[in-house]
């Protein structure tokens, strides 16, 4: 007898909403509340549709989903996967017949489904609150940012804990080197482009994915765009193969 | 069948300091066979398990379940495991923590229901189903822990303190379990401290320490050997115990401790004390025969 994983899925959802889906909805209010009030305040002297309302509506949106997205994405797959193993819960999970690897992408999978509908929650109720405006855009560019941040943490999830601190640091820092040694600087500037996260390329997809449909968003085409999204997207499923792989061959209590 | 060829662990700290717990290990549990593993603490125990599930690899040798490297056995076939502290999620009820590990086990919907009151039922644990595992007593949820372990009917069985914790009621319990896990095709491995469980359940005892392979004590022959010292307790005549045991030691109200070399000198002498007319009320192994041995391996390993 196989182990039913698939079936298994609705437990882990089921975990997802009350381990990190409550949380995260706290989070979430208390990010929003003085954001909304802001928001409201800011908007109020313009005119819908007027200069001013769209520039003004753009710049909070890319801010908020990004700030917001970040927030849901490391609550959301902070711990996946040394926890089980820091508390022990691994020895009885894996004496059943299943792969490591195979719970854990089944894992994060459906968190990346609870991020989701967290964001859907979360950003609807932002979105009614400040403008009736809900970007096309935001669930393409969730999962995006899901796979390139989420991925990550996965990896580093697999090697050791506090994998959120450890992450968001290593996303922080690579902002700060870009800033300081843009890849037109020279060989280490290069260096540091590629081989840091591409935190960069992050807030560039999300405006461009967040305006889809307006004149100044997304456009067919657009390959620096395409680039940038397959960058993102590629080193985030390189780090989330990477601990599938440390799964798969490094014994889980080493 | 689990074997065990010439496994050796070293753990490495990050500085660089290196601790052997398991030196050339080389043991196989036969199918149809309940082995007992004992050993004082830091003997190696819980490693040669965590190898034998996978959960580590050996420094040097190998370890195979039925030929094949621990981890490929258990996705492809499962067993039956039980650890020593059981590690459930708190917030996880007995009866969904059930259903949990039956789906990982692969028991399909038709039989899902009956396998689970089965479970449940089996290990008494009716009447917390819908208990959170934060609110289980130990004895609880090491009842719990074995239920999850004996949800499939596994050829390979490892049980590591399986009755820490549990009351003599359900020690005795365990202990009838055990027969009944009993089958020509399975291979059961239990590790405990508890020497009479041990010479109760086992077909064999592995004694280890220091991370080395001791001696093995096949219990069939610990019955049968003569314990190296007695208690005699007496109700009346103790005056005449130093005369028939010259190296009796008296442990007071009316109870001593005396030696013996065989089993015929102590009938003898036991005889000679009735027919002075002492009133025996006990005569009791001072150590049972396997501890008897576990100490001399034990000692011998100090040495």
């Amino acid at each position: 007898m196989k182990a039913r994983l698939g079936r298994y899925a609705t437990w882990q959802l089921r975990d997802f909403v009350f381990e990190r889906g409550i949380p995260l909805m706290v989070v979430a209010a208390l990010l929003l509340f003085p954001t909304v009030v802001a928001v409201r305040s800011m908007l109020r002297g313009n005119t819908a549709g007027s200069t001013e309302h769209n520039i003004a509506q753009s710049g909070f949106t890319s801010l908020i989903v990004g700030m917001l997205s970040f927030v849901i994405i490391l609550i959301s797959t902070n711990g996946m996967v040394h926890n089980d193993i820091r508390r022990g819960y691994f020895r009885f999970l894996f004496a059943k017949p299943v792969a490591a690897w195979r719970f854990y992408a089944q894992s994060f999978a459906v968190n990346w489904l609870g991020a989701m509908l967290a964001a859907l929650v979360v950003l609807t109720a932002f979105f009614a609150l400040t403008t009736p405006f809900f970007p096309s855009g935001l669930f393409p560019f969730l999962t995006l940012y899901y796979m390139a941040l989420g991925g990550l943490v996965f990896f580093v999830s697999v090697l050791t804990r506090l994998d959120w601190v450890i992450v968001a640091a290593i996303w922080a820092f690579a902002q700060i080197l870009r800033g300081m040694f843009p890849p037109a600087s020279g060989l280490f500037g290069r260096a540091v482009d590629i081989l840091l996260p591409p935190a960069h390329r992050m807030s560039a997809v999300g405006e461009a994915l967040m305006r889809s449909g307006t004149t100044t968003g997304a456009a067919p085409g657009d390959s620096a765009l395409l680039l940038s999204v397959l960058w993102l997207a590629g080193w985030g499923l390189l780090a989330f193969l990477a601990g599938l792989l440390l799964l798969r061959h490094r014994p889980l209590a080493a | 069948m689990i074997e065990f060829l010439g496994a050796g662990k070293v753990y490495k700290s990050r500085l660089g300091k290196s601790v052997r717990a398991l030196e050339d290990f080389s043991l196989r549990a036969e199918r149809g066979e309940v082995l007992g593993i004992a050993g004082p603490n830091g003997a190696g125990k819980s490693t040669l398990i965590a190898i034998a599930l996978g959960y580590l690899t050996p420094s040097e040798g190998k370890v195979t379940l039925d030929g094949r490297s621990p981890r490929e056995f258990i996705e492809r076939n499962g067993i039956a495991y039980m650890s020593e502290l059981v590690s459930i999620p708190p917030k996880w009820s007995v009866e969904s923590a059930i259903t949990r590990y039956a789906l990982l086990a692969g028991i399909p919907d038709s039989r899902m229901s009956a396998r689970r009151e089965e479970s449940i039922e089996r290990l008494g644990l009716a009447e917390h189903r819908s208990k959170t595992i934060k609110q289980l007593s130990k004895g609880n949820l090491q009842r719990l822990g074995l239920a999850q372990a004996l949800l499939r009917d596994d050829a390979i069985v490892i049980l590591d303190e399986p009755t820490h914790g549990l009351d003599p009621v359900w020690t005795q319990r365990f202990r009838d379990l055990i027969q009944e896990l009993r089958a020509p095709d399975r291979t059961i491995l239990v590790a405990s401290h508890n020497l009479d469980e041990l010479e109760r359940v086992a077909d064999r005892v592995a004694i280890i320490d220091r991370g080395r392979l001791q001696r093995i004590v096949a219990t069939g022959e610990t019955t049968s050997r003569v314990a190296s010292s007695y208690h005699i307790s007496v109700m009346r005549g103790a005056e005449h115990i130093p005369d028939i045991f010259a190296d009796a030691r008296d442990l007071g109200n009316g109870a001593f401790e005396v030696g013996a070399s065989d089993m015929e000198s102590l009938n003898r002498a036991i005889g000679a004390l009735i027919e002075r007319g002492v009133l025996l009320t006990a005569v009791t192994p001072t150590y049972s025969s396997l501890e008897t041995q576990f100490r001399e391996a034990v000692g011998e390993a100090s040495r």
